[in-house]
């Protein structure tokens, strides 16, 4: 190793031990993040646009005829491409997959050094997040634990089993989707929670044990009712992907091109579960936003000065408690809005109203997600550039690009800022948006469409608002100007 | 040029200071970015104190491309690192350290302090000593 490399590999070693040891206070899989709040002007200008483009919205589209709003997509068949590409998507994400196990049990236990907790938490979590918004849902092309699945089953069934690997199980009916649900709580719990997520090797164990439930899932309940209900990652990118201008075609040889967005309101959810899995989706992003601000802290401090015992389990209760605290308001207030439009158009009851609406949430979702984690994507994502060259941290240079250092300052604040405001009020508006397309559509007159609107228009200015609240931390801002008391 | 001196615990120079930059953004960023058009030194002394670190964090506010001055006292060894900017520097008892930088990036980054002997210690890991903030003109 030459000094110029070694020089450049403990500066990054300085650059990931502080993040590497678990902190009391809660942050993001990856410690630090860089952020700085955003100013209150910001904030005011993006809560009033989207109080008042909300108003355009509604008042555009009360003058709508229902008739005309029905867009089906365009149909592009692309031949033999797609399943190819299939093919090649999961050899691809089998090989990662086997790389990360590889690289968290066998590499380096310096987190930012090793392939495992990097790609994991930002390229796959965060990164895929935003590409499949954009491309549609393509994890159900690169599902790894699917892949394996099917190339199984395909091999059982040459090896003479009729049923190939299936177990032919029933999957209970009564669960439901509830176990995606709790997998996600629990997915955003170690996410964000647990200090030790960043941890090569607890990182790799838990990746094994997921592939295993997972797989054991499939063989019980058969591959497609195990992704349709407990299968987290398969809803998750399902739901999001919904929302891209590419979607799923009638056959594995086409695709479909459609506005973006109208995939979310083609049918509505089937379960309640899927109502509170959309939900969750929301309330666990928000709650990331939430932890990193400086509020929370002095509520920690507050609770630790009622309770001392709290300041010894690095910070779990407190967490867990606002995490489940978040998850049930933004549940309760979803609920509420149905009860109040099923109220005022007594046309279906506040279940249906429910389900019918949950998907349109999703833009706002993605926006908290984009406002949220872009810039951490972008500064924290360049970790990615030298381990390629590096996974397992043995001192490799298989590319050429171990010198890489990620640039910090590749974002500036104020374009950071500029992003949260526009995509949370961009969200918030096409949410709005499809609301009122789906209420058209599903409701008799465009009186008893806007009528049944209303509240949910409602519910998504409070949580435009909250969002850009914990995005602007006003209440430290005024209260506490950040200068010891 | 402005000089912020003093212990930053007792300072509302930067409080000011932020308050005053919160506005400029709020009312006119041109407003703002004509006000800090010439790049300062921001100087700040930052004290460790002996039993643990400190237990509240503290603030450091500047503008992006300021000349940042970090002078630290310890009356016990250990290292002062600031890991986004890739500085780090050891803090003998009695003989104050002193960081030199340009606020080169913008965000809120972490100064954490390493009591010596400690380092190695995983499982925990005091709150950072300060946070410097670091805005757009």
């Amino acid at each position: 190793m030459t000094p110029r490399r070694l020089r450049c590999r403990v500066a990054r070693f300085w650059f990931a031990t502080c993040l590497s040891l678990p902190v009391p206070a809660w942050a993001h899989a990856f410690g630090e993040r860089y952020d700085l709040p955003v100013p209150l002007g910001y904030f005011l200008v993006g809560a009033a646009l989207a109080v008042a483009l909300s108003f355009v919205v509604a008042a555009l589209f009360m003058r709508a005829e229902p008739g005309k709003l029905r867009g089906e997509g365009l149909v592009v068949s692309l031949g033999p491409v797609l399943p190819a590409l299939r093919i090649v998507c999961q050899v691809l994400s089998v090989a990662l997959l086997c790389a990360v196990v590889v690289a968290g049990l066998f590499g380096t236990r310096n987190p930012e050094m090793n392939l495992a907790p990097v790609f994991v938490w930002i390229v796959w979590w965060v990164g895929l997040s935003f590409l499949v918004a954009c491309t549609g849902n393509i994890w159900s092309a690169l599902d790894p634990w699917r892949a394996i699945y099917e190339w199984g089953n395909a091999a059982a069934r040459r090896a003479g089993f009729a049923r190939g690997l299936f177990l032919g199980f029933n999957y209970p009916a009564s669960l439901g989707a509830w176990p995606a649900v709790f997998l996600l709580l629990l997915f955003v719990w170690i996410e964000v929670l647990y200090p030790h997520s960043v941890m090569p090797y607890r990182l790799a164990s838990m990746v094994l044990g997921w592939s295993a439930v997972t797989l054991l899932g499939m063989m019980c309940f058969g591959s497609a009712a195990w992704r349709r209900n407990a299968d987290v990652f398969s809803l998750y990118f399902s739901a999001i992907g919904r929302f891209a201008a590419v979607g799923a075609g009638p056959d594995a040889r086409s695709i479909v091109l459609r506005l973006p967005g109208s995939g979310l309101i083609a049918s509505p959810v089937k379960s309640f579960a899927m109502v509170a899995f959309v939900i969750t989706m929301l309330a666990t992003v928000l709650f990331d936003g939430l932890l990193g601000t400086q509020a929370l802290i002095l509520v920690r401090r507050a609770a630790i000065g009622w309770l001392p015992q709290l300041a010894n389990d690095r910070g779990y209760f407190l967490g867990t408690a606002s995490l489940l605290f978040v998850w049930l308001s933004f549940l309760g207030a979803y609920l509420l809005s149905s009860f109040a439009t099923a109220r005022l158009v007594p046309d279906r009851p506040a279940g249906a109203v429910a389900r019918l609406f949950a998907l349109t949430l999703v833009p706002i979702a993605i926006a908290y997600n984009v406002a949220h984690y872009f810039t951490y994507l972008v500064v924290h994502g360049q970790l990615i550039i030298p381990l390629i060259s590096d996974p397992l941290g043995r001192g490799w240079d298989l590319f050429g690009t171990i010198r890489f250092y990620p640039d910090i300052g590749i974002v500036s604040a104020r374009a950071t800022w500029h992003l949260a405001i526009v995509s949370i009020v961009v969200g918030h508006i096409i949410s709005i948006w499809l609301a009122h397309r789906l209420a058209l559509r599903e409701y008799r007159t465009p009186g008893e469409a806007v009528m049944a609107s209303v509240p949910l228009t409602v519910l998504m200015v409070v949580f435009t608002v909250i969002s850009l609240l914990v995005m602007a931390e006003p209440l430290v801002q005024f209260g506490t100007p950040g200068t010891p008391s | 040029m402005m000089k912020n001196a003093g212990r930053i615990a007792e300072t509302s120079f930067c409080s000011r200071i932020a308050a005053s930059v919160l506005l400029a953004s709020a009312l006119s960023s041109c407003l703002a970015s004509a006000v800090a058009a010439e790049p300062s030194v921001k100087r700040f002394e930052l004290s460790v104190p002996q039993s643990t670190a400190a237990p509240q964090a503290r603030v450091l506010r500047v503008e992006k491309d300021d000349r940042v001055q970090l002078i630290i006292t310890s009356e016990a060894a250990g290292e002062i690192h600031f890991h986004a900017y890739r500085i780090d520097a050891k803090v003998t008892p009695g003989v104050p350290a002193e960081l030199n930088f340009k606020a080169r990036a913008t965000g809120r980054f972490r100064i954490e302090w390493h009591p010596a002997g400690n380092a190695a210690k995983k499982g925990h890991h005091a709150p950072p000593l300060a946070t410097l903030e670091v805005r757009p003109k």
